[in-house]
């Protein structure tokens, strides 16, 4: 079998393929199974309804990467804009353009899932093995605190001097040369996204890839996928040329990612009893922004390398976090910092003074925080996505906390002001400056709030009455499909979420494999 | 503003959605707005009216300052015209429409009492009416603040001179314009199969 990548200029004509499998997405889940897939022998096609991008478009410029690797432009968000989110869109999906932070998962939340959710034979133990194979092929790796740049050695000195818990996070790169512009594509692919290492893998084992081919709707006859349908897109454009491919597979894998995967099932009439699209999970961040007399530059150096989960259990009822320290470039900085006109230029022109400390959320690991959910505007294969988050005091309480530990932490850091994310922010010009916090408004588009975590939307689960697949990731209501990615996830992690992705990829590639007929 | 009930306000916004439905009608909606030149490729999602609307919008995000490029300079709303094409067009649709209505005189009187379009506003008032979209007790007008804001933004340090103006450059001999590209035939790179570093 000859695998090959093929590109939407390449497809003038409609199409019609077989294969065995049918992965659709390239990200964490889509590029780890394809590859396990085409391993044992299988014929795998997969479709992405991104670009194929190398390290040859990757030049390091937000305006080259945000309008052709990520969703909607870099600009998907809830339906009132009060949460941004950010998420991939080409092929190897968010592991091209994720800061590399690479964190099994943490034991408690696979304790959660079995014992509040049904999830049956997923513990650390089965997934240890598969943890191992992936941090060996991808080269995850600690990234020692003397390598950290300035931007995340102020996080651990600020975590030291408060005594709260700190740890230094994995990366999946090898030969890193700590550009800093992970989120654009990296340039020497030293970044080990599935990009770069399982999908050629793959490829080089007899699977094909079809990039800017966007899946519009899966043909059901009975408890069957029969077909994937999609649209084959312009690259130039991203607009649809009018040609399709069909791919009739003996299994479908939908990989799309939390967002796409619920959408392309309720396109195709795939619900599951309303569960579609539930229970969706955004680890909603705050960012606190600290201005030090020293350059920072959190522009360049390995992004994301310093962590803290010191707050990520605060009790019943309340929401925990985790803290990190994110890149910080002119065009996010710009949408993110507080203000306008000249107030937000100066804010700019200190850009490289600038520390930003994230607080990302746990959500969905509390009663009743159900999280947000993903639905269609309209029926039909080009209804429009809808993404809907409820923000209530229970979130607002843990931004305020989360905002004033990360103040506190800044000022330990040796911060000279701290701003907060309201859009009328609060700046505090010491610790004792903190307590402001507790008198700003707490409301949507007042305080703004932002999300690199896509999760849920077809949960996992122990009964078709609750989820929306099983424990082998079947959808409960068809004999031939699957959802491999972070939308089976029934809660949020509090990590991030790539490595949980590949390690449930690579597990459950066993039950997709055994679906085709009886290969594990 | 302040003095108005939440009532009211609710009812104003309603009435401003109503405007925005109809597009318009009477005296006051269809005042007419700041005029500007068009650019010589032309536009591809926004009309005349928007365009000036945002390029306004633009001139108070990033009035002239040393070392930086001014809003014209940076051609905010041209480059948002591109974004705007590159996207969903349902998404550029509501945008217009959203424009439309920050600009609609009628509009304006509806939710502050203003009886100018926007674009025609002194500087100063044209700030108190974007904050007043920022403060609004009404989500609606929030987001709309926050979608412009976002647009403008966005559009602005894309251009090379604002990026570099904020201290970020572009490390220099890393990206290869020219790198292969494999897609399965012949043998792979040796980079995307082990990673280096030049």
């Amino acid at each position: 079998m000859s695998g090959r990548i093929f590109t939407g200029e390449e497809l003038t004509e409609d199409r019609v393929v077989t294969c065995d499998v049918c992965v659709v997405g390239s990200g964490a889940g889509g590029g780890v199974l394809g590859h396990e897939l085409a391993r044992r022998g299988l014929d795998v096609v997969m479709l992405e309804e991104g670009g194929y991008r190398t390290r040859r478009d990757f030049d390091m410029k937000e305006a080259t990467a945000y309008t052709t690797l990520y969703q909607e432009l870099a600009n998907r968000a809830t339906d009132d804009l009060a949460i941004s989110i950010l998420q991939g869109r080409a092929v190897g999906g968010g592991t091209t353009v994720n800061w590399c932070a690479s964190f099994r998962t943490p034991p408690e939340i696979l304790e959660r899932w079995r014992d509040v959710h049904g999830v049956k034979g997923l513990d650390t133990a089965t997934l240890a093995p598969h943890w191992d194979w992936l941090e060996e092929r991808l080269n995850i790796r600690d990234w020692p605190i003397e390598r950290a740049n300035r931007n995340n050695q102020l996080l651990w000195e600020g975590l030291g001097k408060l005594g709260y818990s700190r740890g230094t996070v994995k990366r999946n790169v090898r030969n890193c040369a700590s550009l800093g512009t992970c989120g654009m594509g990296c340039p020497t692919d030293a970044k080990q996204s599935m990009l770069v290492t399982l999908i050629p893998d793959a490829v080089e084992q007899g699977m094909r890839l079809f990039a800017n081919v966007s899946a519009r709707k899966l043909e059901m006859e009975g408890m069957r996928v029969v077909a994937v349908h999609a649209d084959v897109l312009d690259p130039r454009t991203d607009r649809p040329t009018g040609r399709r491919l069909t791919v009739k597979p003996k299994v479908t894998a939908v990989c799309g990612g939390a967002i796409n995967s619920p959408a392309l099932l309720l396109r195709s009439g795939l619900s599951a009893r309303g569960l579609v699209g539930k229970r969706f999970f955004l680890h909603p961040v705050v960012v606190s922004t600290g201005r030090f007399r020293e350059r920072v530059e959190a522009f360049f150096g390995a992004p994301l390398t310093v962590y803290s989960r010191q707050f990520i259990d605060r009790g019943p009822g309340k929401l925990g976090w985790l803290m990190e320290v994110p890149p910080i470039h002119p065009v996010l900085a710009s949408v993110t910092t507080p203000g306008f006109g000249a107030t937000h230029q100066e804010m700019m022109e200190r850009l490289p003074y600038a520390n930003a400390v994230i607080s990302i959320t746990l959500d969905g690991v509390q009663p009743g925080d159900d999280g947000g959910t993903v639905s269609l505007r309209g029926e039909g294969e080009y209804a429009r996505l809808k993404v809907e988050y409820p923000l209530t005091p229970f979130h607002w309480e843990g931004f305020r906390e989360a905002l004033k530990v990360s103040a506190r932490l800044q000022f330990a850091a040796g911060a000279e002001e701290v701003i907060s994310p309201h859009s009328a922010p609060v700046v505090m010009r010491s610790e004792k400056d903190v307590e402001l916090l507790d008198r700003a408004p707490y409301e949507p588009l007042r305080c703004r709030v932002a999300s690199a975590h896509q999760m849920g939307g077809c949960a996992m689960g122990g009964s078709p009455k609750t989820s929306v697949v099983d424990s082998t990731l079947r959808y409960w209501d068809a004999d031939n499909l699957f959802v491999v990615d972070g939308s089976v996830f029934p809660t949020a992690l509090g990590v991030n979420p790539m490595e949980t992705i590949l390690g449930i990829a690579h597990w459950g590639s066993q039950h997709v494999a055994a679906a085709v007929g009886g290969r594990s | 503003m302040a003095s108005l009930s939440r009532r009211g306000l609710l009812k104003r916004g309603l009435l401003g959605g109503a405007v925005l439905a109809l597009g318009g009608s009477g005296l006051l909606a269809t005042r007419e707005g700041l005029s500007l030149p068009l650019p010589p490729e032309g536009l591809k999602v926004l009309g005349p009216r928007e365009y000036a609307t945002l390029q306004a919008l633009a001139r108070r995000a990033f009035p002239p300052r040393q070392g930086w490029p001014d809003a014209d300079t940076a051609r905010v709303a041209f480059t948002a015209d591109g974004l705007l094409a590159r996207g969903d067009p349902a998404v550029a649709k509501e945008v217009k429409q959203l424009l439309g209505l920050f600009e609609n005189a009628l509009a304006g009187f509806l939710v502050s009492g203003r009886v100018t379009p926007f674009s025609r506003l002194s500087p100063e008032a044209q700030d108190a009416a974007f904050d007043e979209w920022r403060d609004s007790p009404l989500v609606v007008l929030r987001t709309g603040h926050h979608a412009l804001r976002a647009l403008v933004y966005s559009a602005y340090y894309m251009h090379p001179a604002a990026s570099a103006a904020t201290g970020y450059f572009v490390p220099e001999g890393f990206h290869d314009p020219n790198a292969p590209v494999w897609k399965g035939d012949g043998p792979r790179p040796l980079s995307s199969k082990e990673g280096s570093t030049p």
